[in-house]
């Protein structure tokens, strides 16, 4: 496209055209230094087609926002001079304005004029449409001869339903159905993509990449806990689905983890949940990683088929024995303390999350890209139980994973507020107290985390407070097995 | 090219003068009733299509009309978009001025449906045909038309009924009901062969641009291909069209167009490969310089310009969110997403300085095996030369941030103070700089900070900060905020 060759051939052109003498009607304006109109331009383009057969290589770079790159390469013979190519067996849901073509064994020999995608789309609609004038012949099965009884008519109209001229009269429908002499030209069976090109040499082979909707991949992992719940195995599955309406064969496969910025289709809003997933770097058996400007891209490492409707699973990492942590949580609400309150809702679930810490001391420390963590443990008869899931963002390495498993069954807790004195008109005192029972047959440790607005100031407590930020102090209660802790805290707080 | 463009200029200001004229001289129509002609495609001699930003197009054509009956003469234009704007319709002869006078223009659109065709037989006579499946043939009675709101009511012979199962079918086309809107003229006309121009703004047309900026290596470089989009939905093509394309914002109150052409500008592009630049009033104008087919229900693609050894920057920035100083935040989301930006200047000395049309760029860069991968795209609006382009690719994998309020304290009843703490996490192999921008609401100030803020304007701060790698940094700052 480049070559400033190719703007001079294509500037002479057309004013060679206009000596040759097709005169230009005067179009107003004397509008146009140049066109005349092209009738002569158009015989001159030979019409070639090129479909899958000619297919060479293709490659497939996969985003995580449902959009994929597609590199392919033909060998397609052109002719030489000016060229119709119609370039067909691409993806349904190309985005045409992202093709590009170029020659890779020639790039002198191949200008693009310029590049068309045709969707005037052949519909009973739009046949009806263009024989509007015209005259067509309706049939009617006759179910007692066993043939069609067909006339002749004239199609006045068809806003809203067909209008026909039938031996002299004007009838509407229902009309059985209509026969038509012959296809009207340019409607097409489906979107085609058209380059109008300058060849000078026969047989070309090209590139042509072009963005595609509907093909999307997701990380899935599987993190399966050793008995004491602080060691596991993890493993990640990438899973790629192909709704793009195409099938790609032996495509090499690449796929890049990141959020990449793009306009109008957009894609689905990735779940925000946070989460951390412990994973270690085994051997990468099927993907090599890379840095992508700020995003990473693995490539599989041999040729896979991606066929339509179709999700393909390829492993993308194995860490063994992870180091994790298991963490109960007992969160409060906000707001709470500069109001009255009596006895808060009882028996209150207790979150249980998994900590994982993505580095290498704990036997991981790669890029993990967004997907969804399951998390498995064996029962006491060794076979696997799922114990919950969670998203995860993109984790780059060295941070951490929080995984919500999911609420403990028996350990639940109590909020009372015991005490309340107002202290003047926006400074107040309460008292509290929460109660964490614990069911189970082992020692449980759970983190209560308490949300505080204004300025506060814990006064009193019956273990540490800690400020975790400037609304947020937490305590960490031991709780026996098959017993309970009482933890009791009394907050001043002024709002003004 | 000056020259080039002045002829042009004229050319115009001929049409305007017409078009004047045109209103003017309506005349009352004659008694006597007008001979009819249609005119198509077919007659069509030239199409010239100037297509805007905004979703709308000007079409020009030039049609040889042979056999005009003399006199007073209906005449049908048919083939025009069908998403034509009747009101700026202008019509003109050329060559043997004087020979053909507009009377009249009419744009009508009372279509032929089977629902006006109802309508219309009212009161009247029609036949109703019900199809006998044993016999294989048709009865036919003579029927009525009583009423047509809410379905067809009929008399047949004494009775009245509706539901009539069947078709019915009348006696002939009522008048004044078409296939398809049609503009009519009525024209005084004096000579058997005229050539007509006429020019309309019609919807449904419409272009943009499209950027691939390439990366190099480094990051500090790339290349730029423009491309222009042109899409065609507006019921007709244009085959054999001179196309232009004008870029800018262009005011439209019902459909009053300035186009007056005031000066000329060279084209400036490192290479221009197909399309002719130049200014028109306050826009650019481009001029493709071949003749085009533009189909209908098509999506056309030009190469527009291209320039490499572009220099650019990439840059990291972590936003803030508005309002957050006066306000109190517990624990804020960890792990937030740092945002990848890329900055250039469009100006001669970094081999740009044209005008680019708003559009969307993407943006590819090589993989380790050389393949281009794609790697964000945003869009751009009309950027004049000399101005910077500024586009987010995306969100950095590797870097992130968390934003903690660390303290807040209250300062009567409309000020607060509180202490921020931003921690930002590098896990690439190399030293990073991120930006942290802070919008601020209300009367701020920075009382003690880590690192030095720049104040941007009333309501923005920014710092600088460098992020070492497989490293992190901890910006603190300390901000009292008074809001009444």
């Amino acid at each position: 496209m480049s070559a400033s060759k190719g703007s001079i051939r294509r500037f002479l052109r057309p004013l060679a055209l206009l000596a040759s003498g097709v005169q230009l009607g005067g179009l107003g304006c004397a509008a146009s230094p140049a066109p005349p109109p092209a009738p002569a331009d158009r015989v001159t383009a030979s019409t070639q087609r090129s479909a899958a057969a000619e297919r060479e290589r293709v490659a497939v770079t996969v985003y995580n926002a449902n959009f994929a790159l597609v590199k392919e390469e033909r060998n397609i013979k052109l002719g030489v001079g000016r060229v119709s190519l119609a370039y067909e067996d691409v993806s349904a849901h190309i985005q045409p304005a992202t093709v590009h073509i170029r020659s890779l064994d020639a790039p002198e020999a191949l200008v693009v004029l310029e590049q068309n995608y045709r969707y005037d789309l052949l519909t009973p609609d739009k046949l009806l449409e263009k024989y509007v004038g015209q005259s067509v012949k309706v049939a009617r099965y006759n179910p007692k001869l066993g043939t069609d009884e067909v006339k002749d008519a004239e199609l006045l109209s068809v806003q809203n339903g067909p209008v026909l001229r039938v031996d002299g009269e004007i009838v509407t429908g229902p009309f059985e159905r209509f026969i038509f002499p012959e296809l009207p030209p340019n409607l097409l069976s489906k979107p085609t993509l058209v380059w109008l090109l300058d060849s000078t040499k026969e047989q070309q082979k090209v590139e042509v990449t072009y963005l595609t909707q509907n093909l999307s991949w997701r990380a899935d992992y599987v993190l399966v806990l050793t008995a004491d719940d602080h060691h596991g195995d993890f493993s990640g599955w990438v899973t790629l689905d192909n709704q793009s309406g195409t099938s790609f064969m032996a495509a090499s496969l690449n796929l890049v983890a990141g959020d990449v910025q793009r306009l109008a289709p957009a894609p689905p809003p990735a779940p925000m949940v946070e989460m951390d997933s412990a994973e270690e770097s085994a051997p990468q058996a099927n993907f090599r990683q890379e840095a992508l400007f700020e995003y990473h891209l693995y490539g599989l490492e041999r040729p896979t088929d991606l066929l339509d409707k179709e999700q393909k699973q390829v492993s993308l990492l194995e860490a063994h024995d992870i180091t994790l942590e298991k963490k109960l949580v007992f969160r409060g609400l906000d707001y709470a303390f500069r109001g009255r309150w009596g006895e808060v809702i009882k028996n209150q679930k207790v979150s249980a999350f998994l900590v994982i810490d993505n580095s290498e001391a704990r036997g991981l420390g790669l890029p993990l890209p967004q997907g969804i963590v399951r998390v498995y443990k064996a029962d006491s008869s060794g076979s696997q139980q799922f114990v919950g899931e969670d998203a995860i963002d993109h984790t780059p390495r060295d941070e951490k994973i929080e995984i919500k498993l999911g609420e403990a069954f028996d350990v639940v807790a109590d909020r009372r507020q015991v005490n309340w004195q107002s202290l003047g008109k926006c400074q107040a005192e309460s008292d509290w107290e929460v109660e964490v029972r614990n069911h189970k047959d082992a020692a449980a440790r759970v983190e209560v985390v308490e949300p505080a607005d204004g300025e506060w100031q814990v006064t009193k407590s019956s273990h540490p407070a800690d400020k975790r930020d400037a609304h947020t102090f937490a305590f960490v209660l031991e709780v026996p097995a098959r017993g309970a802790t009482k933890l009791t805290y009394r907050v001043r707080v002024r709002w003004c | 090219m000056k020259s080039k463009a002045l002829i042009r200029a004229r050319g115009f200001m001929t049409v305007l003068g017409l078009l004047g004229l045109g209103g003017v001289g309506t005349l009352p129509a004659a008694a006597a009733p007008p001979a009819t002609r249609v005119s198509e495609a077919t007659d069509r001699k030239a199409v010239s299509i100037t297509v805007y930003n905004a979703d709308f197009g000007l079409v020009r054509e030039v049609r040889e009309l042979a056999g005009l009956p003399t006199g007073q003469v209906a005449l049908e234009f048919r083939d025009v978009a069908s998403t034509i704007q009747p009101e700026t319709v202008a019509v003109k002869a050329l060559g043997n001025t004087g020979g053909l006078r507009v009377l009249e223009q009419n744009y009508r659109y009372d279509l032929l449906t089977p629902e006006t065709l109802l309508a219309k037989y009212v009161g009247r006579n029609v036949r109703a045909y019900r199809y006998h499946e044993a016999i294989g043939k048709e009865d036919v009675v003579d029927a009525k038309l009583l009423s047509v709101a809410n379905g067809p009511i009929l008399q047949i012979g004494q009775e009245i009924t509706f539901n009539y199962p069947g078709r019915l079918a009348f006696t002939e086309l009522p008048p004044n009901l078409i296939a398809k809107p049609t503009l009519v003229w009525l024209v005084e006309n004096r000579a058997a062969a005229q050539t007509i121009e006429v020019s309309y703004l019609a919807q449904a047309l419409s272009w943009s641009a499209d950027y691939v900026l390439v990366l190099d290596e480094k990051e500090t470089q790339a290349s730029l291909v423009g491309w222009v989009t042109l899409v065609n939905n507006s019921g007709t093509s244009y085959r054999g069209a001179a196309l232009k394309l004008v870029a800018g914002d262009v005011h439209r109150v019902e459909q009053q167009q300035d186009m007056r052409r005031m000066k000329t500008m060279a084209a400036q592009g490192p290479t221009d490969a197909s399309f002719r630049e130049e200014g028109l009033l306050e826009y650019h104008l481009y001029t493709l310089e071949r003749p085009t087919d533009v189909l209908d229900q098509e999506q056309k693609q030009v190469a527009l310009l291209e320039a490499s050894g572009v220099g650019i920057q990439k840059k990291l920035i972590f936003f803030g969110q508005q309002y957050w100083f006066q306000g109190q935040y517990g624990e804020l989301i960890k792990n937030q997403k740092v945002s990848v930006y890329l900055n250039f200047q469009n100006t001669a000395k970094n081999r740009l300085g044209m005008p680019l049309p708003k559009g969307t760029l993407r943006v590819y860069k090589a993989d380790k095996s050389g393949a281009k991968q794609f790697v964000g795209e945003d869009a751009i609006d009309h950027t004049p030369r000399d101005e910077e382009v500024r586009i987010k690719a995306g969100e950095a994998f590797d870097v992130v941030a968390d934003r903690k309020q660390t303290n807040w304290s209250a300062l009567g009843n409309c000020g607060s103070e509180s202490t921020w703490a931003v921690e930002i996490r590098n896990h690439k192999d190399e030293d990073t700089q991120v930006e942290v921008r802070e919008p601020a609401g209300g009367d701020w100030k920075i009382v003690d900070s880590s690192h030095p803020a720049i104040k941007d304007d009333a309501s923005t701060f920014h710092f600088d900060v460098a992020v070492p790698k497989r490293g992190k940094t901890t910006l603190t700052y300390r901000v009292r905020v008074r809001w009444c």
